[in-house]
């Protein structure tokens, strides 16, 4: 049998067409045995339509053009974000109280995703927060517990990060210690996975606050086109904000309609 | 206090306090103060439509809920039984990683609606690295965080963390809960991406197995179809959404 790297288009074709028959040869046999023992009710249609098949078709569509506004938002802040940019190690290394027995706890592939390049190049937060996981809410004096951490940043070349992170902290007295922490993993993200994870509603509102920035490091840089900049971020922003109210009220005309 | 907390909108905030603190001073050391500019930014009005979103898919979320309870009680297990862990490592010592929780964790793993029985709607996992760069004898960490619904109606998160480690090509895993807590509808869907945990949802009205037949839910048919009625007219408004996303990101530069 040849390998499939020698055969023709026509021949893959041919083979994966066989395939596609004997699964559904295999499908209605197995059908069929499970309606004679009763284990299949005669009503029941497998074929009947699934609404969620086109809700899922609608969400795939609604992250890609979600993605080509985040890409616009970026591209549109990226001077800014040059000027005030740092390395995404520096935000992960204090605290570091034994940090050796967690990195060992954490294995082998954390390890190597703190090797990452992108972990020591200027890069902008974009979103993400440690979860302190019950320490606000009902941790006593001399209790110990865990925190997680999610991040996404912008890096000043462009790209897009996500990194998590695992740490442990204390309630001595009355205050709270950020005991340790540590990087278990980290990658590169597509805009459509970003947006798949973070409201377009966040990304915009830090993305837009690296625009009106007035720390006075920044004064005298030069930051082209600023007022064209601005000014294009928020026709983008109230077109979004549009189309959210609107997405409120049809929600909200749902939720109302007669059951 | 809200544990994950908009970084963007706590900056703003901050921000405001300080220029508020700022103007106060100076009033009381009786200088003139600009009038304050109470014109919303345009990322404050942002941030208030989406809280109207956000409310108005809770009530169509809690409301689907109901509808999928009577099946979902046929089904349900209690929830602990999900995070024993299924395959040791026989590499592992669990001790550590106990030790490393700290005792809060213990605490919460005493929760009681542990107990009851539940299904998963959603789940948002990390093992990281897993499956597609991993290698014989490598481990790494996971961290979970998972929605549950209850079968008296209660909505459940539950955090656990974990090792994994890579033994003869198989993954061997071993976790435990760290938080759990009751959560409203209005923070699942903000947690959860609701347009997953529909899909999830309707699975139980449509499950054609032994039990369902035996002790069918009362207006089952009905409920079916309020259910794909609410389900369709969301989608509806999904696809008039993303067109205007589509609209927005075309516009003029």
């Amino acid at each position: 049998m040849s390998s499939d790297d020698q055969k023709t288009s026509e021949e893959k074709d041919a083979e994966r067409e066989a395939v596609a028959q004997r699964v559904e040869q295999t499908s209605n046999a197995l059908e069929s045995l499970l309606k004679e023992v009763g284990a299949l009710s005669e009503g029941y249609d497998p074929g009947a339509f699934d609404p969620t098949t086109v809700l899922y078709d609608k969400h795939e569509a609604r992250l890609q053009a979600e993605a080509a506004i985040l890409e616009e938002a970026c591209d549109i802040v990226l001077p800014e974000i040059k000027l005030v940019a740092k390395p995404i190690r520096a935000a992960f290394s204090e605290p570091s109280e034994n940090l050796a027995e967690l990195e060992t706890l954490c294995g082998s592939l954390a390890a190597r995703h703190r090797q990452a390049d992108w972990l020591d190049v200027p890069a902008f937060h974009l979103d993400g927060s440690t979860n302190f996981l019950g320490a606000f809410t009902d941790a006593q004096d001399g209790d110990t517990g865990v925190h997680t951490s999610k991040a996404y940043y912008l890096l000043v070349d462009g790209r897009l990060i996500e990194v998590h992170a695992l740490g442990t902290w204390a309630v001595i007295g009355n205050e709270l210690r950020d005991v340790r922490r540590t990087i278990v993993s980290s990658r590169e993200m597509t805009p459509k996975e970003v947006v798949g994870e973070i409201h377009l509603t966040d990304l915009f509102m830090k993305l837009r606050l690296s625009l009106h920035l007035s720390l006075k490091g920044l004064e005298g840089q030069h930051v082209p086109d600023l007022r064209e900049r601005r000014a294009r971020f928020d026709e983008i922003l109230t077109q979004y904000t549009t189309l959210v109210q609107r997405l409120a009220e049809g929600l909200r005309r749902v939720g109302d309609s007669p059951g | 206090m809200a544990e994950d907390t908009n970084d963007a909108a706590r900056q703003q905030v901050a921000a405001k306090v300080l220029e508020t603190a700022d103007q106060l001073a100076r009033l009381l050391k009786g200088e003139k103060v600009p009038e304050a500019d109470l014109t919303p930014t345009p990322d404050a009005l942002l941030f208030i439509a989406r809280d109207e979103q956000n409310r108005a898919e809770a009530a169509i979320f809690e409301e689907l809920v109901d509808l999928v309870l009577p099946e979902l009680k046929l089904m349900a297990r209690p929830v602990r039984n999900m995070y024993a862990t299924r395959e040791g490592d026989p590499h592992g010592d669990m001790a550590t990683i106990l030790a490393f929780l700290g005792s809060q964790p213990v605490r919460h793993q005493q929760a009681e609606w542990l107990d009851v029985p539940g299904e998963r709607l959603d789940g948002l996992g990390l093992h990281v690295g897993v499956p597609k760069d991993v290698k014989e004898g490598e481990t790494g960490v996971l961290l979970d965080r998972d929605l549950w619904l209850l079968t008296d109606g209660r909505l459940v998160e539950v955090c656990c963390v974990g090792r994994w480690r890579i033994v003869s090509k198989r993954l061997h895993l071993q976790r435990s809960i760290i938080t759990t807590r009751v959560i409203e509808g209005h923070e699942a869907v903000n947690v959860f991406p609701l347009d997953g945990v529909l899909i999830n949802l309707r699975g139980y009205l449509h499950r054609d197995d032994a039990l369902m037949r035996l002790e069918p839910g009362s207006n089952l048919a009905e409920r079916r179809e309020r259910f794909d009625a609410l389900l369709t007219e969301y989608t509806r408004l999904m696809k008039t959404r993303t067109e205007g996303l589509r609209r927005a990101g075309d516009s003029p530069a």
